[in-house]
């Protein structure tokens, strides 16, 4: 009963967006009746730290597919708390759609600085002005939202920005030079 | 609130992380950037931001979006 592959997909959803996702109302008890709800105080624990275990061991090596299998294989062979054919299958799975999202979730949750939450903006044509050279110049106007990642209540900041365009496309400039860097870091 | 700026600085580094408690291996970009606005009474501001490429890369895209508008509302 407690190895019901249904359940332990479930369990490992469970405890992957109590640990990885902020989803701290996922507590156990509240696990145990939802998906065991007739297992055994013991039972359900020990389920419980072995699906809580073998995450662990998948993200922190933020595991390919091909390790995934080295692992499955090296776990289905232990003598003790061997994990069955279903259950690997639960967890190929598993991992295979969250894998990505789990990773994205805990490298935003490392980043305790300002965070830029919404951009706003529009463009301006200044068509009349007292000097002549102005009329039929555009300007950038962008809102950014600046939002403060350790207090999530706090309410965004909003810096307004005015940009001609020497300034948008220097600005531009810049951020290519980063998606340059970036995508050098991400090839090698 | 007055938020108008008369000149606009970027300053950035991009930087790898490596490993975090959660993680060995981490292996992430981290993008950040330091907005130097300065105002109409030559007040200067920092502004720190810190993204993940996903972030940047919209980031870039909308400003390159609006480097296209201004291109287009000049043959207007």
């Amino acid at each position: 009963m407690v190895d019901d592959p249904k359940r332990f997909l479930a369990l490992l959803n469970g405890i992957s967006r109590r640990n990885y996702f902020g989803h701290s109302e996922l507590t156990d008890d509240f696990l145990k009746q939802e998906i065991y709800p007739d297992a055994s105080e013991e039972d359900f624990c020990r389920i419980c730290s072995r699906v809580a275990g073998l995450l662990k061991s998948l993200v922190s090596a933020d595991m390919d597919m091909i390790q995934l299998e080295v692992f499955l294989t090296a776990q289905m062979k232990r003598k003790e708390g061997t994990l069955s054919e279903e259950q690997a299958a639960s967890l190929r799975k598993f991992w295979k759609t969250n894998k990505q999202k789990i990773h994205d979730s805990i490298v935003s949750q490392t980043m305790w600085g300002n965070s830029l939450q919404k951009i706003s903006w529009r463009v301006d044509l200044k068509s009349q002005s007292r000097h002549a050279e102005h009329i039929n110049t555009p300007t950038a106007i962008m809102e950014l939202h600046i939002a403060d990642n350790l207090s999530t209540s706090k309410v965004p900041e909003v810096v307004r920005l005015e940009l001609d365009e020497t300034k948008l496309s220097a600005m531009l400039l810049n951020m290519k030079d980063i998606d340059d860097q970036i995508n050098k870091l991400i090839k090698s | 609130m007055n938020n108008e700026m008369t000149d606009v600085n970027i300053k950035w580094k991009v930087s790898m992380a490596v490993s975090s408690n959660d993680v060995k291996n981490l292996n992430q970009p981290m993008i950040t950037m330091m907005i130097v606005t300065t105002d109409k009474a030559g007040n200067k501001n920092n502004l720190p931001i810190e993204m993940t490429t996903s972030k940047f890369k919209e980031f870039f895209r909308t400003v390159g979006q609006i480097n296209t508008q201004m291109e287009n509302a000049k043959i207007l």
